[in-house]
């Protein structure tokens, strides 16, 4: 399957997801994406920029490690949620390369639980797309 | 020959649950948020095969609240943020708490002014359901218990809740930071190990400045910025305002109560409360 197909799937099984980006946190680009809505490459941009902030960011990363005792060193299955005022986002790092990261962009009301199975499932599908 | 009254009204309803499924969406039966609270709570009952349920309030495109249901129970709830009849908090992280989250969440939508639709959608047989989630008796129960498929609710809210976020996560966290704009530690609660110390908090508040923005942009401010993974048991939280910013630890378990307090206590600050 190709990784644009496993997008698509995502946007279909993801509760009220309305974009999925694909993100290479090196270069901070978005690799891939797909969308319910037509997006301007500025909100692609600022997409990947957070991605990065938040999964790469070593001193926001260290600062959580020590207060959660988790003593967790593979942290390939950590979401990071961002409850905003309109939209909830989760961020993932990609299973096969864990400088990739997933974001999915789905309505406030999504239900977290839900949300994170439904996310973990889709990481899967783009890993077997790779 | 003669159908018997009992069909005929049993097949009655089946026309209107067709009429849903060509537009997606129904309405919620009953005109009192009494009657609609029953209503919800029989769907919850009469749902075996996994469904998700999106409620939608009058002519809004933006779901209210979701809800997954299989087996006659309820596994998860979005949260919802309106005016709710005012019910004690049990201890967070319980059976009980969870069932008293779920119970105000379905009440709150019955009270939601204007018409409420439903829309039906089929997922996955294999929905992990880690908790068992509530059965259509207990939450029967429950709101029974209150009273609250007879009465209208109060107007006080959450009178069990008060000041703000900080001081009313305490009980859902294991250890809170506070710490204003600036960068200095406005508050702190929980164990010490799980707090902040000054240099940490600088650090953390000069990182935040450099991205605030783009979430705000992204997403919207106030936010909560979260990590959890399934084999943690930790799960630590960031709130950001643009008063201040609250670092927290908790438990997994609470997580999500977590999520709907913060919610709750944007949507107040936001009302004036």
């Amino acid at each position: 399957m190709p990784l644009k197909d496993a997008l698509i799937a995502g946007l279909e099984t993801v509760p009220q997801c309305e974009t999925i980006c694909y993100i290479d946190m090196d270069s901070g680009l978005v690799l891939a994406s797909h969308s319910r809505q037509h997006r301007p490459q500025e909100f692609y941009d600022k997409i990947a920029s957070l991605a990065t902030r938040l999964m790469q960011s070593p001193s926001l990363a260290d600062r959580f490690d020590k207060l959660d005792d988790n003593n967790k060193i593979d942290d390939d299955d950590r979401n990071i949620f961002v409850f905003g005022q309109n939209r909830t986002h989760v961020f993932v790092k990609a299973k096969t390369f864990p400088n990739h990261a997933i974001c999915y962009m789905c309505a406030r009301s999504a239900e977290t639980q839900t949300l994170s199975d439904a996310v973990a499932k889709n990481r899967e599908t783009i890993a077997n797309a790779l | 020959m003669a159908l018997d009254a009992a069909i005929i009204a049993l097949l009655s309803g089946i026309e209107a649950l067709g009429a849903g499924g060509v537009s997606g969406r129904r309405k919620v039966d009953g005109t009192s948020p009494q009657d609609r609270l029953q209503a919800i709570v029989k769907l919850i009952g009469d749902t075996v095969l996994p469904r998700s349920y999106t409620f939608f309030g009058d002519e809004e495109t933006e779901p209210l609240a979701t809800a997954t249901v299989a087996s006659g129970r309820m596994l998860g709830l979005s949260p919802f943020d309106a005016e709710t009849p005012a019910i004690p908090e049990p201890e967070a992280g319980t059976r009980d708490a969870r069932l008293a989250v779920a119970a105000r969440t379905l009440a709150k939508l019955a009270h939601f002014k204007g018409k409420l639709t439903i829309e039906t959608s089929v997922i996955g047989e294999d929905i992990a359901a880690e908790d068992v989630g509530q059965t259509e008796s207990e939450l029967r129960g429950f709101l029974a218990e209150r009273d609250w498929f007879r009465d209208e609710p109060g107007d006080e809210g959450h009178a069990d809740e008060h000041g703000g976020f900080f001081e009313r996560a305490k009980r859902l966290t294991s250890a809170q930071t506070q710490i204003d704009v600036n960068g200095r530690i406005t508050d702190a609660s929980g164990e010490e190990t799980r707090r902040l110390d000054t240099a940490a908090a600088t650090a953390l508040n000069k990182e935040i400045a450099d991205w605030k923005s783009d979430i705000e942009e992204l997403a919207g401010m106030p936010c909560m910025i979260m990590r959890q993974a399934r084999s943690e048991d930790n799960v630590v939280s960031l709130a950001l305002t643009s008063d201040d910013h609250v670092l927290a630890v908790c438990d997994r378990a609470n997580a999500p109560e977590l999520v709907a307090l913060w919610g709750r206590s944007q949507k107040e600050e936001s009302s004036g409360q």
